[in-house]
């Protein structure tokens, strides 16, 4: 799919010695401290912590929602100090507009960014083909489920052909059997496309299936504590979640995620 | 207004988790009972409103010199044989013309203090002072400020309209601001600030915008009878004034009546026009 868009060599995010902080009631409070990480073109990292580790914070600084109080992060050496469409955004929220129909949701993004000769009405037609979404190309969003809307809301984001695909908590709000599905949708996509994602999940499992790379993060103020590779085969599919290798993996950042969750029960119990 | 939701002709290949697909046959069933009730509910107010005036009703409210329903309609069929269509349209003229220009200058300005600071810090304040101010009070200024009692008129239905228009858009822009998610969508698939509002704040805010322009038309009608007080030979509300000068009762009942069928069917016209506009929404009330 567009291969002369898409290259290998574009998508390298460079995380330098950044800090998030809010001030809260004339606090301040540190989200994030001194994280450090270069996450390569093409790879599949995922951000997994305990739930109030910073790991949105982290993402938001990488799309460029909220600037970091210092350090900086790149992309392809370019600093990064607000969002632009080289980097695709997928939401936790359902987040498609509601006032526009499947079709138009999708082709958007395309309209404003004109790139490449496809019309934004190819692009989305095409995206829609790839989740096997056709049928619904003029339905409103509300008329869809859950899954079909978060399908919708990853093919919205991958139709500016971004250099790097951003996803926070995507498939926290599905139901088990359908998050397995859609985990395995994206893997096929990210083939596909050869793109960098960042994927941050509270959810192990997921984490552990997904990516080439886990960054695991410490809470209060929020550290990258391991950086884990996996290096689980690929194509991986179900039979990948009962090897052995998986098994063990998925142990190792259950205790140092468990040693996290307890420090943060407590801490925000003495807060 | 009623719920049977039959949003769009889509709907009926596509069957959604939460919508059963609706039947011809069941839309008409259903509407059919929401219309039985209207009409019963307007019979039974009639029958309420004849009963008290011929039982004499004086318990704190005097229903003695209240026309009959019988009455109101003789006096409507003398006004009828009378060439209504003078007043008929001297009154739509000047209700549409007041709602029109309301509903421009209320939407334009309620955008602009919506989305600017600046902008509301320098025009909200005046406004805010001169809202209060019911249309009556305004027949003094509005004779000598306009060059004709026409424009005067005018000028007081546009007063009714403006304001609600005008907070409603400014309401509503502002909570379409609010929306974080929503502006965040937008600005990581690289839209710009004219682009923001025009895909996402303005749609997002045709709700508000819609129920002020329906309120809006309610109060033009509203302000009809004040602003055909100045002057005027023609108008269902210079119709009604006069007929209480002389004393004349069944026909202020009937102009009443009159401006109230009238404001209810523009507005439910407004509101029509406005739902159009709106597609994607499905509303549903009483679990259906």
């Amino acid at each position: 799919m567009n291969q002369n868009i898409l290259s290998k060599t574009k998508g390298k995010v460079v995380i330098d010695n950044i800090s998030i902080s809010y001030s809260s009631r004339n606090e301040q409070i540190y989200a994030l401290k001194d994280i450090s990480a270069t996450i390569n073109p093409g790879e599949f990292v995922c951000i997994l912590g305990p739930s109030g580790c910073g790991k949105s914070s982290l993402l938001n600084g990488i799309a460029g929602f909220v600037n970091p109080s210092n350090g900086k992060i790149s992309l392809d050496n370019k600093e990064i100090n607000k969002p632009s469409p080289e980097m695709g955004m997928v939401f936790q929220q359902y987040s498609l507009y509601p006032w526009k129909t499947v079709k138009e949701n999708i082709s958007f993004g395309p309209s404003i960014n004109k790139k490449g000769n496809e019309s934004p009405e190819e692009i989305a037609l095409k995206f829609l083909d790839m989740i096997g979404l056709s049928k619904y190309a003029n339905h409103y969003p509300n008329e869809l489920s859950g899954g079909m809307q978060q399908r919708v809301g990853i093919a919205r984001a991958l139709a500016n052909y971004p250099d790097v695909l951003l996803m926070d908590e995507p498939f926290g709000a599905l139901d088990s059997q359908t998050r397995i599905i859609m985990q395995e949708n994206l893997l096929k996509i990210w083939r596909e496309f050869k793109i960098t994602v960042v994927f941050v999940t509270h959810d192990i499992d997921e984490a552990v299936f997904l990516s080439d790379r886990i960054l695991l993060m410490s809470t209060l103020p929020g550290k990258i504590k391991r950086d884990l590779k996996i290096d689980l085969p690929r194509p991986r599919d179900k039979e990948t979640t009962d090897s052995k290798r998986f098994i063990e993996l998925r142990q190792i950042c259950h205790s140092l995620i468990r040693e996290e969750s307890i420090k943060a029960f407590e801490k925000q119990n003495h807060l | 207004m009623t719920s049977t939701n039959v949003s769009s002709k889509s709907n009926f290949y596509f069957k959604s988790y939460k919508k059963e697909r609706l039947m011809l046959w069941e839309l008409i069933r259903i509407n059919s009972k929401t219309y039985t009730r209207k009409l019963i509910s307007i019979i039974l107010f009639f029958l309420l409103w004849e009963f008290l005036c011929w039982i004499d009703f004086n318990f704190i409210i005097n229903f003695v010199f209240v026309p009959t329903p019988v009455e109101v309609i003789n006096a409507f069929i003398q006004f009828i044989n009378d060439s209504p269509w003078v007043h008929f349209k001297a009154s739509i003229l000047r209700v549409i013309g007041g709602f029109i220009s309301g509903s421009i200058l209320g939407i334009f300005v309620g955008l602009l203090i919506g989305s600017s600071k600046i902008l509301e810090d320098f025009l909200a304040t005046p406004l805010e002072l001169l809202r209060p101010i019911p249309a009556v009070a305004w027949i003094p200024l509005a004779i000598l400020m306009f060059p004709d009692a026409e424009s005067g008129m005018y000028y007081i239905t546009f007063v009714g309209a403006f304001y609600p228009i005008l907070i409603s858009t400014q309401k509503a822009v502002e909570n379409s601001l609010s929306d974080r998610l929503m502006i965040r969508v937008g600005q990581s698939l690289g839209a710009n600030s004219f682009q923001l509002f025009k895909d996402i704040i303005l749609p997002s805010s045709l709700p508000g915008i819609s129920a002020g322009l329906v309120i809006g038309m309610g109060n033009a009608w509203f302000c009809l009878v004040t602003a055909e007080i100045i002057a005027g030979r023609f108008g269902i509300g210079y119709k009604t004034w006069e007929s209480y000068v002389i004393s004349e009762y069944p026909p202020i009942v009937m102009g009443m009546v009159l401006i109230g069928l009238m404001g209810a069917f523009s507005s439910f016209v407004v509101l029509k026009i406005t739902d159009s506009f709106m597609p994607w929404r499905t509303i549903s009330k009483d679990g259906i």
